[in-house]
């Protein structure tokens, strides 16, 4: 196998093993809250969206 | 194959000259007083042609160079001309010649690029006319040599030059219909469509630089030839395959990791809204970084709004922030309609081994016809402990279906480029 490919590889499974990686941490998995009042997002990333409704 | 060279003093000018080409040379034209010759006849005279115009080439007859790693001779030049809706397309075709590999074609293309032509002696399973070109409703294919082919053209073309020697019998002012397809790297023309003819298939490729530097060519092209367009990325089935695969195994671990699934923290039941705001305390173990709220309201014809806070254990608040629940309902002249949800969720961050406190409280409420008029009775909540967040494997998804797509991509606009000169045209 050529070295492009074997590093086409490398890349893809480095990939996956980030996201797996990150998916495990929760990461960008705050989602829900139209408005932020105060506090920290923590570890996990903030909350989308800002802002009331009505 | 026999190698003889003759030399011969032409009938008609008297000229001297080399007859080059072998035992299979069927016509001999003078490149000096444009009589052609039978050389099955003892070089008789056939016919004679005056005002002539040689086209703009740089080989001559009896130039040699290599092709296939075999030294050829230019035995004879032919000018083509194509004539279409006013527009006219010429190219020079070069009969070459090997004692050893026999008969073949170079090229000097409308476009100034050199090609070089051999016949296939392997035919198509299916044949492709002018007549089926025009009944097809859609671009027509071929496969040859396990390779499949896309139909380029058809083209009616008629020599208006020659000079020197062929293994056929041209005449100038004869016309030749030829249909052509063309697959990476290289075109297959196929001709002898009437009764009279017998059907041949040509096999034209881009003649390689080390090839036109042995005939002392110098390529100067100057528009556009499906030939110049590279073949496929030679990593493309890999990279298509391995993204493929990539895209199934995100898909894997997605349904592995979802598997470990949300885990029961609190559930405070039905809360009536006198109760709120209301306090609702749960243990995070360890693992599990995301707490998803369950909200669930009876409303109807109205909108609420939620307040979350969430303290840690020091009291902290980690979280502050709102959402909005509404849900709208009724008949009108197109059926029975709703508008928006009963349900909301929130999800946010947390890390355990904690104990958090969450206060909900829902200081805002109305009616869409009535205005503050409030339109629900109770609240359920309900707290759900995630150790994973789907989105950056759904990223990591996305990743490699954009590779996947770009190498699809970046393919088919080769292609069209291939195919851009191509007269065919899809109806709509």
């Amino acid at each position: 196998m050529s070295p492009v490919r074997i590093v086409f590889i490398l890349l893809c499974t480095a990939i996956l093993g980030g996201g797996y990686y990150l998916s495990s941490q929760g990461i960008w998995g705050a989602t829900g809250v139209t408005s932020v009042r105060t506090g920290s997002a923590g570890s996990g990333g903030g909350p989308s969206g800002i802002g009331r409704v009505k | 194959m026999t190698a003889e060279i003759r030399s011969i003093n032409c009938p008609a000018c008297g000229a001297g000259q080399t007859v080059h080409g072998g035992g299979r040379v069927q016509t001999h034209v003078c490149p000096y007083c444009g009589s052609a010759l039978d050389a099955l006849d003892d070089f008789a005279i056939l016919a004679r042609y005056e005002n002539r115009l040689r086209p703009d080439t740089p080989l001559n007859l009896g130039d040699r160079g290599t092709l296939w790693g075999v030294e050829f001779t230019i035995i004879g030049i032919a000018g083509w001309v194509e004539r279409y809706d006013g527009r006219s397309w010429r190219w020079t075709d070069h009969q070459v010649f090997s004692p050893t590999h026999g008969y073949g074609w170079i090229t000097r293309e409308d476009t100034g690029h050199w090609t070089v032509t051999r016949k296939l002696r392997k035919f198509p399973k299916q044949w492709l006319s002018p007549t089926s070109v025009e009944t097809a409703e859609s671009r027509p294919h071929l496969w040859i040599d396990g390779q499949r082919l896309a139909y380029y053209e058809t083209s009616t073309a008629r020599i208006e030059y020659l000079e020197g020697a062929f293994n056929w019998a041209p005449k100038v002012g004869d016309t030749v219909e030829t249909v052509t397809l063309v697959g990476d790297g290289r075109m297959i023309t196929l001709s002898g469509f009437s009764g009279a003819s017998e059907r041949e298939v040509e096999d034209t490729r881009m003649m390689s630089p080390e090839d036109c530097a042995s005939f002392g060519l110098t390529p100067a092209p100057r528009g556009r030839h499906p030939l110049a367009v590279g073949p496929r990325w030679r990593h493309h089935g890999f990279v298509i395959t391995c993204a493929a695969a990539f895209i199934a195994l995100t898909g894997v671990v997605g349904v592995v990791q979802g598997g470990s699934g949300g885990r029961n923290l609190a559930d405070a039941g039905r809360l009536k809204l006198g109760e709120l705001p209301h306090e609702i305390t749960f243990d995070v173990p360890e693992g599990t970084r995301l707490a998803k709220l369950q909200l669930y309201t009876d409303l109807n014809d109205g909108w609420a709004w939620f307040d979350v806070e969430i303290e840690n254990e020091d009291g902290d608040v980690v979280l502050g922030g709102g959402r909005e629940l509404s849900y709208y309902s009724g008949v009108d002249n197109e059926g029975a309609w709703s508008e928006g949800s009963r349900r909301g969720t929130v999800t946010f961050p947390v890390s355990g081994p904690d104990r958090y406190t969450m206060t909900i409280e829902m200081p805002e409420y109305g009616s869409g016809n009535t205005g503050d008029r409030q339109t629900n009775s109770f609240v359920s909540a309900k707290i759900t402990g995630l150790s994973y967040s789907w989105r950056p494997l759904g990223a990591t998804g996305v990743v490699f279906a954009l590779i996947l797509l770009a190498t699809f991509g970046w393919d088919s606009l080769r292609k069209a480029r291939m195919l851009a000169g191509s007269d065919w045209t899809d109806e709509d």
